[in-house]
């Protein structure tokens, strides 16, 4: 942790309403603080660039058995993507599926310093925490899989919200998790007996319970627990033909619940408002009722959305070339080797979720990439508040994280959009709106989607996402002169934002053009909650009761904090 | 030197302990730079950078341009990894064994091994040729691992027999093997021609989806995803001419319902088919 101040720089800082003023970031042992005496910290001159908070991203798959899985089955991602080693930083290699070291020196090269894995199986909790532990650089934490978990499933469906809150309580204090997922609710189950659920009214096999039940059950619980993120939601049918309907009828679901976040110690500070996250919106805003008469599907969501204040979306965007698809979603991804071949995996995470995996490349002369393209897009350019979206590529679903260059340069010139639609498929201009959207981002509106937006979304803009008194010292310095910025010279803008010009995690710089200069330890992230304590005890005894149907023993069960690294736990919800 | 072709002469001093990766040995770059300039190009054993002198003894010039650039090796260079990496034109012979990965990713030029070449020759190469006299060890022509779709282009001859995994994924170009082949010959192939004119193992053919491999000796396990087609008398294929009786089948089926894979087999050699 150090002292660094950062002089004249056009700083971007939306949650303070600062845009593009030139103003002096003063960091001591870490942390932003009031001006001090820049004899006692090093001197970083700005003049003519742009100063950001540090990148956030809120939904990337980096860590854990299925990520793994994408290694493993991947050797030919790796040989010709490689880093070598330093006498500061690893040796790496990985392109979609990068290696633990790469992935963090490949964030903090882009500016990012904080990294939110996306859906941590409570059973690889403990594989996910030690591939965390290993990721340099940036802090970290993992949203941990309900959406088909039989202890939440039968507690939904006896209609016992209460014991269900203080199931999720033990459970992300067991695994040291920050927050819900859910994936593709209720299908998951069924796709162990090779069927899923094609509606919001379907019940699954066996526990009877529908999409919706267990929606509601879970953004209840959320709200009853006072999490830092909402329900953070994968939604059924992804990647299916027509399925922005069932999409915009789950964002619905929760529309009359209130956000509470209830972190101990933290009163006033940008509060999320959501209380429904949609993960990679674009996987779940097709349109058409077949691959041949597919379309676009986004404004049905983006009409929603722009009438909705209860909603965030990440937009999920596919910037072309090669992906490594991995989603909880174990039917989805089936249905999808199907279509295309590839290389595909498919497991069964015992009495709470499953996996796929599957190699995919996304080709500009392929009709319905060159649509998922123009959907990525349209989610960020249709939405009119910018404080209801985040800019992912599902990492590496649509595309590996180290194409959110391209899709800044995409969000930012209407000529870049031109320019790639003159090369794609024509489908991209007949089938979705994106050829007849002029709209053009600013600095600022980058600065929302990659980190002022998603540290409010995930609960977390007391500290991150800002750069105000309080703040934690993560700034990234880009070489772009916001008075001369072209957003005709888009390869510019791509170049600039995939390098940056320092980046700086807790007043220590970290990578300066592209070059690791120092590799600290990041933080972990996960929530401690508190609930009744005689509904804890009857809780605990039912999952001691289950525990017979899984394969390992429940001593075993729980994640102590040696696996993980500089533990950081977010108190909420005290009184009980 | 006026468009006439240049020789650089690299003479092994030994040293090769782990083995070198040399890709700078490739008439690419070695055109257009003195022979200090040559000398001191960069080569890794392990993670250590190395001068190239430190394991070649340098003479002779080269040319301007990769066109006119001649290498030759005198000795054996089976430790050294990637000679000829990328290369797209020139010339460059080694009078001995080469290590793996000669002629990665060539896109033209001309390679020409005197003895053995190692697993990996070929790899994902888009043109030239690639000739070995003695034998190739696996993986011939074959792309990386993980990879379906190899090799598009160029021609490799190899004189002698060759191990597993020949031609695995190419999609254009041809392979042709005097000699005898191990297992999954073809495996993955995907357009493109592979000769074997000796005998083969198994697994001919596994996987393929399109593209054509010729056996003029014996098999000695068939792939069962193949289907009898047709027999025919002298094959024309390439400008190649294969004579004698040729049993045609079509595979591999266990890949995919209407694969155009055609897998001739010499009638003779196999009385058992
Ligand atoms: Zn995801």
């Amino acid at each position: 942790m150090g002292n660094i101040i950062i002089k004249n720089g056009y700083v971007f800082d939306p949650i303070n309403n600062i845009n593009g003023e030139v103003m002096d970031i003063f960091i001591k042992d870490g942390k932003v603080v009031e001006e001090y005496d820049e004899k006692d910290a090093k001197v970083i001159n700005a003049r003519g660039k742009t100063v950001m908070p540090g990148g956030v991203d809120s939904h990337s798959h980096v860590a854990g058995a299925k990520v793994n899985r994408g290694r493993i089955m991947r050797p030919e991602d790796h040989y010709q993507w490689v880093r070598a080693k330093t006498d500061i930083a690893h040796s790496g290699t990985g392109y979609t599926v990068p290696s633990v070291y790469l992935q963090g020196y490949e964030y903090a090269t882009m500016g990012y310093t904080t990294v939110f894995e996306a859906a941590m199986p409570p059973l690889e909790a403990r594989h996910t925490h030690e591939e965390m532990k290993a990721t340099p650089i940036v802090d970290m934490g993992a949203y941990l899989v309900f959406g088909n978990n039989w202890f939440i499933m039968r507690y939904l469906r006896e209609g016992d919200v209460e014991k269900a809150a203080a199931y999720v309580s033990w459970m992300l204090r067991a695994h040291k998790a920050y927050g819900i997922k859910c994936v593709n609710p209720a299908g998951v189950e069924s796709w162990g007996w090779a069927k899923n659920v094609h509606s919001l009214d379907e019940p699954n096999i066996h526990f009877e319970i529908t999409p919706r039940e267990i929606i509601r059950g879970l953004a209840e619980v959320n709200e009853l627990l006072g999490l830092p993120i909402s329900l953070h939601l994968h939604a059924n049918n992804l990647g299916h033909p027509g399925c922005w309907e069932i999409t915009r009828e789950s964002l619905k679901i929760p529309s009359d619940l209130e956000a509470q976040t209830k972190i101990e110690g933290e009163q006033d500070f940008e509060k999320r408002e959501q209380t429904i996250y949609l993960a990679h919106a674009q996987f779940n805003a097709f349109g058409g009722t077949s691959w041949r008469d597919f379309e676009s599907g986004a404004k049905g969501i983006v009409d929603y959305v722009n009438s909705a204040d209860h909603v965030v979306i990440d937009n999920g965007a596919v910037p072309f070339g090669p992906a490594t698809v991995m989603t909880g979603d174990g039917p989805a991804i089936f249905d999808l080797y199907k279509l295309v071949g590839g290389k595909w995996s498919n497991s069964d995470i015992e009495l709470e979720c499953g996996a796929g995996v599957l190699t995919f490349t996304y080709l500009k002369s392929n009709p319905v990439h060159s649509v998922q393209w123009a959907i990525g897009l349209e989610l960020i350019l249709m939405i009119k508040d910018m404080w209801k979206c985040i800019l992912t590529t599902d990492h590496p679903n649509g595309g590996p994280f180290v194409k959110y260059p391209s899709l800044i340069a995409w969000l930012m010139s209407e000529k870049a959009r031109n320019d790639t639609l003159e090369t794609c498929h024509k489908w991209a201009s007949e089938k979705s709106e994106i050829a007849t959207i002029d709209r053009e981002l600013d600095l600022y509106d980058v600065a929302i989607i990659t980190r002022a937006n998603p540290a409010k979304t995930i609960g977390i803009a007391y500290r991150k996402g800002h750069l105000g008194v309080g703040a934690d010292g993560d700034v990234t310095i880009y070489d772009i002169d916001p008075t001369t910025l072209d957003s005709n010279n888009y390869t510019e803008i791509e170049k600039k934002f995939r390098i940056a010009e320092y980046t700086i995690k807790e007043g220590e710089v970290v990578a300066h053009n592209g070059e690791i200069t120092s590799a600290p330890t990041g933080r972990i992230f996960y929530t401690e909650s508190k609930v009744n304590e005689d509904i804890e005890r009857d809780v605990l005894a039912d999952v001691r009761e289950w525990f017979k149907y899984y394969t390992l023993g429940f001593e075993n069960y729980p994640v102590d904090e040696r696996y993980l690294r500089r533990p950081t736990p977010i108190k909420v919800n005290m009184e009980g | 030197m006026c468009g006439m072709e240049s020789k650089v002469v690299l003479t092994p001093i030994g040293n090769f302990d782990i083995p070198v990766e040399a890709e700078a040995i490739s008439p690419d770059v070695f055109a257009g730079k003195s022979l200090n300039e040559i000398r001191e190009l960069t080569v890794l054993q392990g993670p250590q950078k190395h001068k190239l002198s430190e394991f070649f003894e340098v003479s002779g010039e080269a040319g301007e341009t990769s066109v006119e650039t001649t290498i030759v090796i005198e000795g054996d260079v089976d430790r050294v990894k990637l000679i000829g990496y990328k290369m797209s034109g020139g010339k460059i012979v080694i009078n001995g064994n080469a290590g793996m990965h000669v002629g990665d990713e060539m896109s033209g030029g001309e390679i020409l091994v005197r003895g053995d070449a190692g697993s990996w020759t070929g790899m994902d190469m888009k043109g030239g040729t690639i000739v070995i006299e003695g034998n190739a060890k696996d993986h011939i022509g074959c792309t990386y691992r993980g990879k379906w779709r190899g090799m598009s282009g160029g021609m490799i001859h190899i004189k002698g027999d060759a191990g597993n995994n020949v031609g695995g994924g190419i999609t254009g170009g041809s392979i042709v093997i005097d000699g005898n082949v191990g297992a999954f010959c073809g495996i993955k192939q995907n357009g493109g021609l592979t000769v074997v004119r000796g005998d083969a193992k198994r697994a001919v053919g596994a996987e393929m989806s399109a593209g054509t491999i010729v056996v003029e000796g014996h098999i000695e396990w068939f792939t069962p995803g193949f289907e009898f087609v047709d027999e025919v008398d002298g094959l024309e294929i390439n400008g190649m001419s294969f004579e004698g009786a040729f049993l045609k089948f079509r595979g591999d089926y266990a890949e995919k319902s209407n694969p155009k894979g055609e897998l001739y087999v010499s009638k003779e050699k196999n009385p058992e088919l």
